[in-house]
């Protein structure tokens, strides 16, 4: 057996994504059952709170269990892909930065924060590119947003 | 049937007042564009604009979405004939005949074709959407709780089963999104559910801030990740057909019509798995079936045919049950609900305007698309070239301010990046976001139907199973599960359809 058409690579049983999958999937349901019991789960004719989101539960831990024994059990090994770090990290960190800064910055220097950050992200983005976003975004989203669709922003700091 | 055609022609009147015909122009052109550029969806599209459209009227809205979703599956195929790349996950089969077309200096009429086959589809479909609707609206309005609630979950095991080959994590997914619903108030006790005492989660998680996070700033971050070169064949020359072209594409472009209407009303379908079923069929019915993949005007009429009536049938469930097919479907149901609107078979009765005024704009659309997509095709063609680092930070800060002006809300724009951040996990793991958001959009509605059910039937779970609608309708679900398990099983370590966003 190979991986990838690579004979000297041994095959490992056990399949990490399903695996993963399984152990989220498993995580939520257990955590929802513990949370569940804590509401009244009524009796089989008049359903509690708790009733429903109990048997959701029950039934996605049973499922998160199965992927962990169908992982476990699948015979190859496909690995997780490459992780390049600068995307994941900084495409949500942009979106916070909006959420934090949007109130007290105003929305200009806000765009122009986000987009910054967002523009980091691509390693393929030149600084004159970037500048050239800020002020396109800028102008865009208050055009459009503020003065086009009336929403209730301020421009600049207070 | 005369009464549908007096309903539909006043939904002409709705959807020919000017500002609706403006709205369904913005809706096609801004679809036709994001069909054309790769890493654009309609899904995405569709919940960046999702905010924008609680300050328009309900009908205006639909009308919008609905043709942005359409106006992306009809100009698929252009980025897919002319870089071989789709231009929407649908269209990858168009790339098949289509691609080799372009390459032996024939994209115009693949184009045309193409154009022409998506029309007369279009055209076709929307007509079985008005026919067919108010029937089934009326067998639906006759549902109980039990069947409302065994409808549902066919509905989920659908959506699941058939759009990946690994059962368990989609149905898991949808039982996530299930439970993530139930988050909030509970509507009959009004009891504070899973909240831990954060305020801004009593009325659920902001289902806006959810579908942006999943479908927008996810798919960002994991096209940032991911390696793409663009090959573009920008000279189209002859848009013309020629006459053993257009006899060559009149069976198939009938034959898709047909095959993807039919595919297309079932939840969990929807475009891709319908130009692939039409691909499949004219290749066995052709004479001489070698000629397939290098350039068969056949597999690019068929397909492109199939791919739009499916488009517009998958459209049914939600008009006539409430029940969404797929994830735009889910994100435009939460553009009616949030504007007030209860989808369900009552819609047709309580709002017609809103009905047949989205179902009039959809014919319009059509012919908006015919001319955005024959005589300026040029344009698109020529937007292909915008890179997608341009792209990217512009979808992010609509989307960005999109979340923030559902509620004036920090705390949204917070949770969505947090579900980017899971989202992208998700992506990674390859557990395909439709049905979580289906899920959590049903939850209520599957609760409530759950919960009276049981009450009906003084508290006797058989009753699902007992009553013959709701039997016959589980029955379905489990046998769509073996029929699309088994073959997974067998054949494991191999790749079935994946739909992906859609």
């Amino acid at each position: 057996m190979s991986v990838d058409g690579n004979p000297f690579v041994r095959v490992r049983r056990g399949e990490i994504k399903k695996i993963i999958t399984g152990v989220i999937f498993a995580g939520f349901g257990i955590t929802g059952i513990l949370m569940s019991l804590g509401y009244n789960l009524g009796t089989p004719t008049r359903v509690g709170p708790g009733g429903f989101p109990l048997l959701l539960s029950i039934i996605l831990t049973g499922l998160g269990i199965a992927n962990i024994v169908i992982g476990t059990l699948s015979a190859y090994e496909t690995g997780l892909g490459s992780w390049r770090p600068r995307a994941i990290y900084l495409i949500p960190l942009s979106v916070i930065f909006f959420g934090v800064a949007v109130r007290p910055l105003g929305l200009v220097f806000t765009i122009i924060g986000t987009t910054v950050i967002a523009c980091l992200a691509n390693p393929k983005l030149n600084l004159i590119e970037i500048a050239i976003m800020c002020v396109v975004l800028a102008a865009f989203g208050a055009g459009l947003f503020v003065y086009g669709l009336n929403l209730p922003f301020s421009l600049f700091p207070d | 049937m005369l009464e549908t055609f007096y309903s539909l022609a006043g939904g002409f009147g709705v959807a020919l007042t000017p500002e609706n015909l403006m709205y369904c122009l913005i809706g096609a052109a801004l679809g036709t564009l994001v069909g054309v550029l790769p890493g654009l969806s309609p899904v995405t599209t569709i919940a960046m604009l999702l905010p924008i459209t609680f300050k328009m009227p309900a009908v205006a809205s639909l009308i919008m979405l609905t043709g942005i979703y359409y106006g992306a599956h009809h100009a698929g195929s252009t980025t897919a004939i002319m870089m071989n790349m789709p231009g929407e996950p649908t269209s990858v089969v168009i790339c098949i005949d289509g691609h080799p077309m372009a390459r032996q200096g024939r994209a115009g009429p693949a184009l045309c074709i193409s154009a022409l086959g998506s029309f007369f589809a279009g055209v076709v479909s929307v007509g079985i959407i008005a026919l067919f609707s108010p029937p089934l609206a009326i067998v639906a309005r006759s549902f109980g709780p039990v069947e409302y609630a065994s409808m549902i979950v066919l509905a989920l095991v659908a959506v699941a089963v058939i759009t990946s080959e690994s059962a368990v994590t989609t149905i898991s997914m949808a039982v996530l999104g299930l439970l993530l619903g139930t988050i909030g108030t509970d509507v009959s006790t009004g009891l504070m559910r899973f909240t831990l005492g954060v305020h801004q989660l009593d009325d659920g998680l902001n289902f806006v801030a959810v579908a942006v996070g999943l479908f927008a700033l996810a798919q960002i971050t994991s096209n940032l990740t991911g390696n793409t070169t663009r090959v573009v064949i920008d000279k189209v020359t002859g848009l013309i057909p020629t006459k053993a072209d257009l006899k060559a594409s009149w069976g198939p472009i009938w034959r898709g019509t047909a095959l993807g209407s039919a595919i297309g009303v079932f939840p969990g379908t929807g475009p891709l798995i319908a130009s692939f079923a039409s691909y499949s069929m004219e290749r066995r019915l052709a004479k001489d079936p070698s000629r397939f993949g290098k350039g068969a005007i056949e597999g690019v009429a068929g397909p492109e045919a199939s791919n739009n009536a499916a488009t517009f049938t998958h459209f049914i469930p939600m008009l006539t049950l409430g029940i969404p097919a797929g994830a735009p479907m889910a994100l435009m149901l939460a553009a009616l609900m949030i504007q007030g609107v209860t989808a369900g078979p009552q819609l047709m009765a309580q709002h017609p305007d809103l009905f047949w005024g989205v179902i009039a704009s959809m014919f319009i659309g059509n012919a908006m698309l015919l001319i955005l997509n024959l005589p300026l095709v040029g344009i698109w063609i020529r937007l292909l070239a915008v890179p997608y680092r341009f792209l990217y930070p512009l979808v992010l800060v609509c989307c960005c301010i999109g979340v923030y002006s559902v509620n004036n809300s920090s705390f949204d724009v917070l949770f969505a990046a947090g579900v980017c951040v899971v989202g992208y996990l998700f992506v990674k793991l390859e557990c395909s976001p439709a049905p979580l958001i289906l899920g959590l959009i049903l939850e209520p509605m599957l609760e409530d139907n759950f919960r009276r059910a049981l009450l009906i039937s003084r508290g006797d779970a058989t009753v699902f199973v007992t009553r013959p609608i709701s039997a016959a309708i589980l029955l379905a679900t489990i046998g769509l599960v073996v029929v699309f398990c088994a073959p997974a099983l067998r054949r494991k370590a191999t790749h079935g359809v994946t739909e992906g966003v859609d």
